[in-house]
């Protein structure tokens, strides 16, 4: 051993004369020194393209809020119709037919009519006061909101008519009945004859509810001094006419909720199942000869988690985190030849029974490799998506077409190959590089709720991979993913 | 302790620095030339391998774990060794590593390499043939266990043992032809 020894101390650290100069040349050559910083860059463009979109995002939100106030505005605006009419609904329930206070009601007929009148006008100022504010921002929501109203009210009225007309328990016709009730008052009997085509402002439209509302109420302070036979009709009416105009609020309100200005970002939550193909695109020959092997892909799952920013209620652009987990089957079975031209041992001659001698001969030879091994490998990958959301319709139900590139950040693999040495090695070893995917997505988006919305669909995905094995072993290779995937998003 | 200049020059090889490249391969590339000679043919392939190697490195530079400028060298040689054997493996593969039946070990005489300087052992050794030569460097140079060696050959680790004896043998004889030689050329 003292050989051994006396070897290790002075060979191990040898050196032999060699011109550096030129080796250097030749390996700065062979070197591509920037592509190394090219992962690099990759992961900060995909980061500072995330970065982009959390500060649109952030940026984003005032703008939510106010325009959710400015929908609590038109809501606001409602009640105070609504309680303006369900106030009026309470009065006239709480009025009673007293016959002793139907003297003095006579008598107090013109003052409370133009009490009434006054309050009424006093609520009507206040909702025009409301509804010149809102309509600083949203003109349009508020002349469609009281034009509902307008509508509602004026179809009322021509029911109303309708009734008065054809009630089979008097004969009296609608110009009597409001002779009737009009009595003394001085406030005009014809404003129920609106033409619903006539262009109204604003404050012509208030009006016109005004003078509808002075009306009712003049007609349920009215009944009260009507002689006994005809108020059997008036309840029906007076029900009738009431509560119409109630249901006008909601679908306006609802409307200005859609509106696409107020859901800018979006987060979804997607996970896939499906399966692998791999095809090995190039291949160092050697590796080639040597791994004599079947692969078969198996199943992969993916999981995405992405935030979006909607342009419009087509486009939107998303990034997140993606993260796929794909099984790979290989195995090296049964007895390989290859024909292989070197040096081999040609005669072996012993001199005795352990001294020999062995002569080499260089010419072609086969060589007979033998394996029997099948290992599943686990491929995983964490990468950051960039995609690009378009949205169609087709006969009302809505798709999302999306493309995606996929910045790889994480790659993991567990496993065994067979290196150049023909000899089962760890997966852990290779040099991977599988920096970007590419992925077409297309679902069917199915609204749950306003807010919330399932997908489902399919998505086809390309990485092309290089792997650099022990001893420089280089092998290329395309995985394409194909899965079927179910979602949720949230609209916020 | 670590030389902080050598600290920093492995910093700067591992992000990659093309001037810490060149710094390698000009102060150490004669280094790595002996151990590339050891498992090579000849001289031209070892030279091949040697830069096919430099191109390993860097691409796995960044798997590299230590900060130790001993440590890295020891790194890059191995990738050097692989390099060649791989090469070797390629184009010369030879059915001269089937086992053969065990030799006694043999105990080589202080007398005979004592004689010879270290380029002159080095000399020697690169003449054996290219079987025994790997098997022998891998062993007594290199320091690892028959069985690494026959998992690094995919070969068995008895026809490692055996093999190296046999190359012992052959590089008595050399050794002692080789002394011979200058005694007589001396002379």
């Amino acid at each position: 051993m003292e050989f051994e020894k006396y070897i290790k101390d002075n060979l191990s650290d040898q050196r032999s004369e060699i011109d550096a100069s030129k080796m250097w040349d030749n390996v700065s050559n062979k070197i591509d020194f920037k592509k190394k910083k090219r992962k690099g860059i990759i992961f900060w463009i995909s980061g500072l393209g995330m970065l982009a979109l959390l500060l649109v995002g952030f940026f984003s939100f005032p703008l939510l809020f106010k325009n959710k106030s400015i929908a609590s505005q038109e809501i606001e605006i409602k009640n105070i119709e609504a309680s303006t009419l369900l106030t009026d609904n309470v009065l006239q329930k709480n009025t009673s037919i007293d016959p002793i206070k139907i003297e003095n009601a006579e008598k107090k007929e013109t003052s409370a009519e133009v009490k009434t009148t006054k309050e009424i006008k006093n609520k009507a100022t206040r909702t025009e006061n409301k509804l010149t504010t809102a309509k600083t921002g949203i003109i349009q929501d508020q002349q469609s909101l009281l034009t509902n109203t307008y509508e509602n009210n004026s179809n009322s009225i021509t029911r109303k008519k309708e009734l008065e007309i054809s009630n089979p328990k008097t004969n009296i016709n609608a110009t009597e009945i409001s002779k009737l009730f009009i009595g003394t008052s001085s406030t005009p009997r014809n404003n129920h004859s609106i033409d619903n085509n006539k262009d109204l402002s604003t404050s012509e439209l208030t009006n016109e509810l005004l003078e509808n509302n002075i009306d009712q109420k003049s007609f349920t302070l009215k009944q009260s001094g009507i002689s006994p036979n005809i108020p059997l009709l008036l309840p029906s009416l007076l029900e009738h006419t009431r509560e119409t105009p109630s249901f006008s609020i909601k679908p306006t309100v609802k409307k200005s909720k859609q509106t696409f200005s107020t859901n800018p970002i979006s987060v979804a939550l997607v996970s896939a199942i499906g399966v692998t193909s791999r095809t090995l695109t190039s291949v160092d020959p050697m590796y080639q000869a040597l791994r004599n092997s079947t692969e078969a892909t198996l199943e992969h799952y993916n999981i995405q988690g992405k935030l979006y920013y909607h342009f419009n209620d087509r486009w939107a652009i998303g990034t997140g985190i993606d993260f796929l987990s794909q099984t790979e089957k290989i195995e090296w079975a049964g007895t390989y030849q290859e024909n292989i031209n070197g040096t081999y041992v040609d005669t072996i001659y012993y001199s005795t029974n352990t001294e020999f001698t062995t002569s080499n001969a260089t010419g072609d030879y086969t060589a007979t490799y033998q394996r029997d091994m099948r290992k599943y490998n686990q491929h995983q990958f964490i990468n950051i998506p960039l995609s690009i959301q378009y949205h169609f319709h087709l006969k009302n139900h809505q798709f999302i077409l999306e493309p995606q590139l996929l910045f790889n950040i994480s790659y993991k693999a567990k496993g065994d190959y067979l290196n150049n040495f023909g000899v089962p090695s760890k997966l852990e070893e290779l040099q991977t590089d599988c920096n970007i995917q590419y992925q077409l997505g297309l679902v069917y988006n199915y609204s749950i709720t306003q807010n919330w919305n399932l997908n489902f669909g399919s998505s086809l995905r390309w990485a092309p991979q290089t792997s650099l094995g022990e001893n420089a072993v280089k092998t290329e290779s395309d995985y394409k993913f194909i899965n079927l995937k179910i979602g949720v998003s949230r609209k916020f | 302790l670590s030389n902080p200049k050598d600290i920093e020059f492995v910093k700067l090889l591992k992000r990659g620095e093309r001037g810490a490249f060149k710094h390698l391969v000009l102060s150490y590339s004669s280094l790595f030339f002996t151990k590339a000679k050891l498992y090579s043919r000849n001289e031209q392939d070892a030279e091949d391998s040697l830069q096919d190697a430099y191109v390993t490195i860097y691409q796995k530079i960044d798997q590299f774990e230590g900060e130790e400028l001993g440590r890295l060298l020891s790194w890059c040689q191995k990738i050097v060794i692989n390099t060649c054997l791989s090469k070797y493996r390629k184009h010369y593969y030879s059915h001269e590593r089937n086992e053969l039946t065990p030799m006694n070990d043999i105990e080589i005489s202080p007398e005979i390499y004592g004689q010879l300087e270290k380029a002159e052992l080095l000399k020697v050794i690169t003449q054996l043939p290219d079987g025994y030569k790997q098997i022998f460097s891998l062993y007594a140079i290199e320091g690892y266990s028959h069985q690494e060696i026959a998992e690094q050959l995919n070969i068995k680790s008895n026809t490692s043992r055996s093999q190296y004896v046999r190359a012992k043998r052959k590089l008595n004889e050399l050794m002692t032809s080789y002394s011979q030689t200058i005694l007589t050329n001396g002379i």
